[in-house]
This record gives C-alpha cells, structure tokens and sequence, in this order.
C-alpha cells in the first residue's frame, strides 16, 4: 500500500529528492508507481511502505480488532445481564428484545444495524414506525447502545421520543 | 458497605467502586458522577442482579449500584 505524500510531508519526513515522472493521469500514476515503486505528479508522491511499516500497520490493526472485541464482548455481558429472561431469549433467537415505555406503547429493539433499529409496535404487534436514537459521540460498541436505547425507553420515554429521528 | 458505578464507554464500560465508609472515595465517585450528569448522562440505580432501574438526580453513596448512560441523539 502507497502512503500519499505532498511536496512538503515528503520533505518533511527527511527524503530527499523525489522521482519524478512526465506522468499526468490517474492510471499512469499507479502504472508507474507499480513500475518504479515511486512517482509523483507536479506536487506529490507515492511512495511504497517498507516490510517493517507494513508490519507496524499490520500490528497496529491487529491490536484494533482486539480491543474492538473485547470491548464488544464487555458490552454484550452488560446488556444480557440488565435484560430479563424473556429478552435474553427474544435476542438470542430474533436478535431484538422487546421492551415497555411507561406510556404503555412497547418497543422492539433490534440488534444490527443502528438506523432505525427501534420499532415502535401497535397493539397488534404491526410495525408503526421505527425510530432512530443512540449515542453519536462517544462510540458505544452496539450492545451498550441497545442497552441504553432500553433505559431511555423504559425512564425517559417522552425525551426519547422527543430526540428520536421518526423513520 | 461498597457502592458501584457502571459508566457505558466505548470500552464496553468502565466500573467505579467504592467503600461508603471512605470518604475519599465517596468524592472521587460522587466527582464523576456530577461531572457525566453535567455532561448530559442519564443515571439509574440498579440492582446488582440486574433487575429494575430507576433514575436518579443526585449521586447516592448508599446505592449499591448505579450505571450512567451518555446523552442519546437522533440519529
């Protein structure tokens, strides 16, 4: 994988001259890149990462991945130890658990995709419409944000409902 | 008697405890919780088998558990 320098980041990460090429386009860049194993256009370079940098990228993904899992892994321990066994079994066989707003209305919260993931059910079990709500700045994993959709919904009702994107 | 605090984080969650009878610890706790309340963090108290919740406005040293949730926007 190339990094994608500038003129100037090239110069500052201590290269010296670069290689330059007559190339223009798209196409010819990458061909020449290919080639030579660096090109530039008027202003900038591509250069090929070393064995080591790969491997550091590699690492560094790596170490990502885990501690994605494991913070995905703590997420899912929490939500199935707030929810009861009805909803333990709802999610496990459905991937949703269904939960009660104080208004009486009841709510199914699915577990996948967080857009519009909440559906707000009528007495007959329809879908009304679905609702979209969840933390948007501290990157909750997606267990703590169905957790929290199920505090919001069983406390603070009418202020989800008031925050909520209606779909 | 000792009281924990389940903050949701992005790493799953970070848990606080403490011993009611410390005072400094009880601070430390109460500090925290002021400062996400502040911040737009929903708290509850809970039970420790995970039973019912309920809100909550002010830090409680007696609670044997509480977990905050940060604000939830449309999305």
């Amino acid at each position: 994988m190339p990094f994608y320098y500038t003129a100037s980041t090239w110069a500052g990460a201590g290269q010296s001259a670069a290689v330059t090429t007559a190339v223009t386009s798209t196409l010819g860049v990458w061909n020449s890149w290919i080639d030579a194993a660096t090109t530039s256009s008027t202003n900038c370079i591509w250069a090929a990462w070393t064995a080591d940098e790969i491997e550091a990228r590699r690492q560094e993904l790596r170490e990502f991945e885990e501690k994605r899992k494991a913070s995905g892994d703590r997420a899912s321990a929490l939500l199935l130890h707030y929810l009861d066994e009805r909803q333990r079994a709802d999610l496990a066989a459905h991937r949703w658990f269904l939960v009660d707003g104080k208004s009486g209305v009841r709510y199914r919260i699915k577990r996948g995709d967080l857009v519009g993931n909440i559906e707000v059910l009528n007495p007959d079990g329809s879908v009304r419409h679905r609702l979209c709500g969840h933390d948007r700045q501290i990157g909750l994993p997606l267990d703590d944000q169905l957790l929290a959709q199920k505090f919001y919904l069983e406390h603070h009702e009418d202020e989800f409902l008031r925050i909520a994107n209606r779909h | 008697m000792n009281g924990e605090m389940e903050t949701l984080d992005s790493t799953g969650h970070t848990r606080t405890t403490w011993d009611s009878e410390n005072s400094a610890e009880v601070e430390a706790a109460r500090g925290q919780f002021d400062v996400l309340t502040r911040k737009g963090y929903k708290a509850f108290r809970v039970k420790r088998d995970g039973g019912e919740g309920e809100p909550m406005k002010s830090f409680d040293p007696e609670a044997e558990k509480m977990i905050l949730v940060p604000p939830l926007q449309g999305g």
